[in-house]
């Protein structure tokens, strides 16, 4: 018992100076001049991949383009803020940027969905903006009207809005064509209706074995925004307007339940697919349309010109009217400048001047296939010269979301969760229906009961 | 027992080799993923999405590793957990010995209540606490610290207890030679009650080196920054859908790179866990 | 050191010869060696404890200033919303039960196989049950009461509680039986199967994501091989549970079979000899043998796995984030959600404390159960 154990203790040495050497190193390297914000967002981790760069031609997807921004505004802003990314992985972001407030320490910037605006705005927790936007020269009235709609409580803006994204088709002509799905010009054929729909999707099955839809269909809201598309363009809503009731339980709901299900249980799209996997088929060239956000047309771009990539000719559409009334699902991502315990006026000042530099660079993110918020830049002929910008023009003006509410990323998981029920478990439209209802009204009401 | 290994029969003999051999199939089948994670981790990414079989890596990279090592955050985070569990185990083993010294060797009043009272701790699960310590260190402001990390893994009234029945197992004439009084005591305690518990003293430390290097709740609700989080919660950030698509080597080398340390601990100090198990923990 | 028991910390060593004064030193002493600690887990575990029930009386928003005093309403809505208490409701059918367990319980009173404590215990309970809690229903025209996502939580936790405990108590057992021998070879096993529990549990829900995964996984790639369809085991509402256990599994067992080896290592090898005398084989003797002497320490990893099992979060929030369809909802995800998502901190620590009263219940329950066995 008396020898001392050299070999336990020798390792236990080892480990604390590997820990200890490593963190003066990451410390010491943030003692910079000037003033520094923190940048709250998600849109991936890649400051490794993009580390030091600053040309804004080599970025390419949301990641990249929004890390090279910042990196850009690092470098070359003569004010001498540094913007410190803290980049949170998407699933856990609200929760993070919740427990931030929570701790008295709120970021200097965070990034929010049009969706999650109402419970920030309506606490008084994010600062309004009107007069920040027009010292520092941003113009409230070049935003387009749908996002300023987005970036707006209760008549006063709140946000910065950066992008409207909606859900969009993207198509693989060439199984489309294999299909006989293609015009004249060699240009899709789309259906124009449910009954075209379900005939087009049997002959991608008959004659090419292969499915016609590749959409994420769990661990994911993909379906709730396909159903929500279908809901509007029958002209019903799923919520009345103030957001004080959810009306899923509806004609309209049935029908749209009732798309989805005939999509699942005649395999047109797979039951079983994620995010992830949504996309690897897509690409592998296995299903004919891929319904995702506008979020992906850059990324997919690049890879149709890779011919590693099976798919090969890819083009993107307007979501397809299928009923009466011209819709797709849309969301905006926007920046807001949380209030802070101990607002410090040289912060503020600093994230609207990087605010500033956002907006003057919103083409940039447009790169990425989301839509721009400034009417100027909708309408520049830059915007147009990007790839498959021509191809998906009215879904600016036939884009809708759903109306600002208390919980409603909460009311995304229910939704998604008891839409997923009816293919998963056969729970019948009825209850589905009813139950979203139902527990979406609880947690609109603030509190379940 | 060793009767069982002279194989007396043949009958026997079949007995013993069949076992080795069903071990030997359950333990490749166990260790086959951590194979084929290494691998995967050794291969460049473009290679992996295309396709993620073989449990040997060929073509072979290290560039996976050498981004690692580099740009990622993974360094930090191994040093925050570092940081965290090690002085979670030093504390732990300081607070839990001296009260564990306490109830089996100090004879005072209200010793049997205090025990009852730091036993029925162990049926409080930190899952229960988690909210009201997250307003309480929301309270303080003191979110994204080590001290928020460490401070309420330090409440494992379990390893009061494995030290208390080691302490009690240790002969009591050893100290009844000297008269001892309040600065004895702790005399006694450092110098003689110390060195003799290294083996139980190894065991608790490794116990809960592990499960504060495992926490996840916890850190997952406490560090809002990056640079705080745990290896633990970091590599569950990566895991994000739309993480998974690309970079599956580095997510693999980042497994491995977050594993293997820990891993050659256990190795080298392997022999301490079930003796220490004997020693105290029979409950 | 076989013989140290919890109850032997109590008993006083001879210390007749003390004089007061000393003894008033020793407890003085006592106090000071017990401080740190105990001011450490009074703050973080006992204090927590009580102000997570006063959260729970509260509506309690994560953020914000909102927090406003509300009495039991969040129990209220979790558990007895839109419920009503009746006398006459089922009122043959629970007098009956109550009845036919009284007289079941008088019978084993009477036959000595329980004894009366237990017995009047038991038929508390019974009380408790038949004329209490069967009492009640959903009111008139209500198709719902309580809290329906709670209630579905609850049962996928204890869907997983079911599922794990037996296989991880059973895998961990025969591994120990397996590996108790002192040949060299077996030391390098037992590291094999100990190592998986050294990961984290983002490392093993990584691996097992991958494993499992329909497309890329090495268990699909290996059923390529015989023909077979690849299963899609996550996103499978009947799948998703059984191969959480088996990542469970997996990462754990180790565990549980370290304790059983320091278990087996305490049984005299002389028993062993003995029963061979007798002619036992390899089977008789487990079952005669190894498992009656194992008793002790196979209650204490039962009650340990219980516990563990109810607290299973990051497997679940990693690997489906409680879909397909919410059949891998468990309790703990639900309380983060609802806190975290929801920002509701005041009914996610009535859930809390609802999750801490049934796992105290159970290992109560368990323990309790053993003793009036050995007694």
């Amino acid at each position: 018992m008396k020898k001392p154990n050299w070999k336990a203790f020798l390792v236990f040495t080892l480990l604390v100076a590997m820990a200890a050497s490593a963190l003066p190193a990451l410390s010491t390297a943030q003692a910079q001049e000037g003033t520094t914000i923190t940048f709250y967002r998600f849109f991936g981790g890649c400051s490794d991949e993009y580390a030091g760069v600053t040309d804004l031609a080599q970025a390419t997807g949301e990641c990249g383009i929004i890390q090279v921004l910042t990196n850009n505004f690092n470098a070359e802003n003569e004010f001498g803020i540094t913007v410190e990314t803290q980049n949170i992985d998407w699933f856990t972001y609200y929760d993070q940027l919740s427990s931030t407030f929570a701790g008295g320490n709120p970021p200097d910037i965070a990034v929010l969905h049009r969706l999650s605006l109402f419970d920030y705005a309506s606490r008084d927790l994010v600062m309004a903006l009107d007069e920040g936007f027009e010292q520092f020269g941003i113009d409230v009235n070049d935003f387009t009207p749908n996002a300023l709609d987005a970036a707006s409580y209760d008549g006063t803006v709140y946000a910065m809005p950066w992008d409207v994204h909606a859900l969009l088709w993207h198509v693989n002509v060439d199984l489309m064509a294999e299909a006989g799905l293609v015009d004249d010009n060699g240009e899709p054929i789309l259906p124009t209706s449910r009954a075209e729909l379900e005939e087009h999707a049997q002959l991608v099955k008959e004659t090419t074995g292969k499915r016609y839809f590749s959409m994420a269909g769990v661990d994911d809201p993909m379906v709730v925004r396909f159903f929500e598309t279908i809901v509007w363009q029958q002209g019903s809503d799923v919520f009345d307007e103030e957001g004080t009731q959810a009306m899923f339980d509806t004609d309209a709901g049935r029908e749209a339940l009732d798309l989805l299900l005939w999509i699942y249980e005649n395999n047109h799209a797979a039951k079983d697919a994620d995010y992830s996997v949504s996309e690897q088929d897509f690409l592998a060239g296995e299903a004919a349309v891929m319904i995702n956000g506008t979020w992906v047309v850059d990324s997919y771009n690049a890879q149709a010109a890779n011919p590693d990539t099976p798919l090969m000719s890819y083009v993107v559409r307007d979501f397809p009217t299928l009923y009466d009334v011209p819709a797709t699902w849309s969301d905006s991502h926007m920046w807001v400048m949380p209030v802070q315990p101990d607002p410090d006026p040289a912060k503020q000042e600093a994230a609207l001047q990087f605010l500033k530099f956002l907006y003057d660079n919103n083409l940039q993110w447009a790169r990425t296939g989301h839509m721009p918020i400034r009417t100027s830049v909708l309408a520049s002929a830059e915007y147009e010269a990007l790839p498959h910008r021509s191809e998906y023009v009215e879904t600016a003006s036939i884009a809708r979301a759903v109306p600002p509410a208390p919980n409603q990323r909460g009311n995304m998981d229910v939704i998604a969760e008891e839409l997923q029920a009816s293919w998963l478990t056969g729970k019948d439209a009825e209850s589905v229906l009813a139950d979203i209802d139902y527990r979406v009204n609880e947690l609109l009401g603030g509190r379940r009961r | 027992m060793l009767a069982q290994v002279i194989p007396g029969s043949l009958r026997r003999r079949f007995g013993t080799w069949s076992l080795l051999g069903l071990l030997t199939v359950v333990s490749i089948v166990w260790i086959a993923p951590i194979v084929w994670v290494i691998a995967m981790s050794l291969k460049p990414n473009s290679v992996l999405q295309v396709s993620t079989r073989g449990l040997i890596p060929d073509p072979f990279t290290l560039e996976n590793y050498k981004d690692i090592l580099n740009v990622s955050d993974v360094p930090r985070w191994f040093a925050n957990s570092m940081v965290v569990s090690a002085s979670t185990t030093i504390l732990t083993l300081v607070l839990a010995s001296l009260a564990g010294y306490a109830f089996a060797r100090i004879p005072f009043k209200g010793k049997k209540l205090m025990y009852i009272f730091v036993l029925s701790g162990m049926m409080v699960p930190e899952q229960a606490v988690f909210i009201p310590l997250h307003t309480m260190f929301s309270a303080w402001e003191m979110h994204n610290t080590y001290q928020a990390l460490v401070l309420p893994r330090l409440a494992f009234p379990l390893g009061v207890f494995l030290m208390a029945q080691f302490f009690q197992a240790i002969p009591q004439d050893i100290e009844e030679a000297s008269k001892l009084d309040g600065a004895n005591r702790l005399i006694v305690y450092a110098r003689i009650m110390m060195p003799l518990s290294i083996p139980a003293l190894t065991t608790l430390g490794l116990f809960t080196f592990v499960l504060t290097w495992n926490d996840y709740l916890w850190p997952l609700v406490s560090a809002t920054r990056t640079d705080m989080y745990t290896l633990t919660v970091g590599l569950g950030s990566l895991q994000g859908t739309f993480a998974q698509t690309e970079g599956l080597g580095f997510l693999m080398a980042s497994a491995v790179t977050a594993s293997a340390p820990i891993l050659i601990v256990f190795i080298v100090f392997q022999r301490y866990i079930i003796q220490g198990v004997r020693m105290g923990g029979r409950f | 050191m076989d013989n140290v028991q919890p109850a032997s910390i109590a008993a006083a060593p001879p210390s007749s010869l003390k004089s007061v004064q000393e003894r008033f030193a020793d407890t003085i002493a006592g106090y000071l060696f017990l401080l740190p600690f105990v001011v450490v887990y009074f703050l973080f575990r006992i204090y927590p404890l009580f102000r997570g029930l006063y959260i729970s009386l509260h509506e309690w928003e994560l953020v914000g200033t909102h927090r406003e005093y509300v009495g039991l309403e969040n129990y209220r809505s979790l558990l007895w919303n839109n419920l009503q208490w009746d006398i006459p409701y089922q009122l043959i059918l629970r007098v009956a039960g109550l009845a036919l367990t009284a007289v079941v319980l008088w019978w084993l009173v009477r036959r000595d196989r329980i004894g009366r404590i237990a017995a009047v215990v038991l038929f508390v309970s019974a009380v408790a049950i038949f004329a209490g809690i069967l009492g009640l229903h959903p009111q008139d025209g209500a198709a719902r009461w309580g809290d329906e996502l709670f209630r579905e939580a609850a049962k996928n936790t204890l869907y997983f509680v079911v599922l794990s405990t037996p296989s991880i108590v059973i895998v961990g057992l025969l591994l120990a039986v397996a590996l108790n021998r002192p040949w060299p070879i077996m030391g390098l096993f037992r590291t094999i199967f100990f190592s998986s529990y050294i990961f984290s549990v983002s490392v093993v829900t990584l691996i097992w994501v991958m494993v499992l995964s329909p497309r890329q996984g090495i268990l699909a790639h290996f059923l390529e091989i015989f023909g077979a369809e690849p299963i899609a085991w996550l996103t499978d509402k009947d799948l998703a549970m059984p191969a959480i256990v088996i990542t469970t599994l997996w990462w754990t067992v180790g565990f549980n079979m370290i304790l059983f080896l320091a278990g087996l290592q305490d049984i005299p090898s002389e028993v062993y000899e003995a029963a061979k005398l007798d002619g036992a084989g390899p089977l008789v003797n487990f079952f005669r043998v190894t498992l009656p002497l194992l008793k002790r320490t196979t209650v204490a990893v039962v009650v340990l796995q219980v516990m563990f099992s109810f607290q299973i979060f990051g497997q679940v929030y990693l690997m489906t984030r409680g879909g397909p369809a919410g059949s891998t909802r468990v309790l703990v995800l639900e309380i983060y959600q609802t806190g975290f998502r929801d920002w509701m901190l005041g009914y996610a620590s009535a859930m809390s404390m609802i999750l801490f009263l049934f796992m105290l219940g159970t290992s109560i329950v368990q323990i309790w159960l053993t003793q009036e066995e050995e007694a």
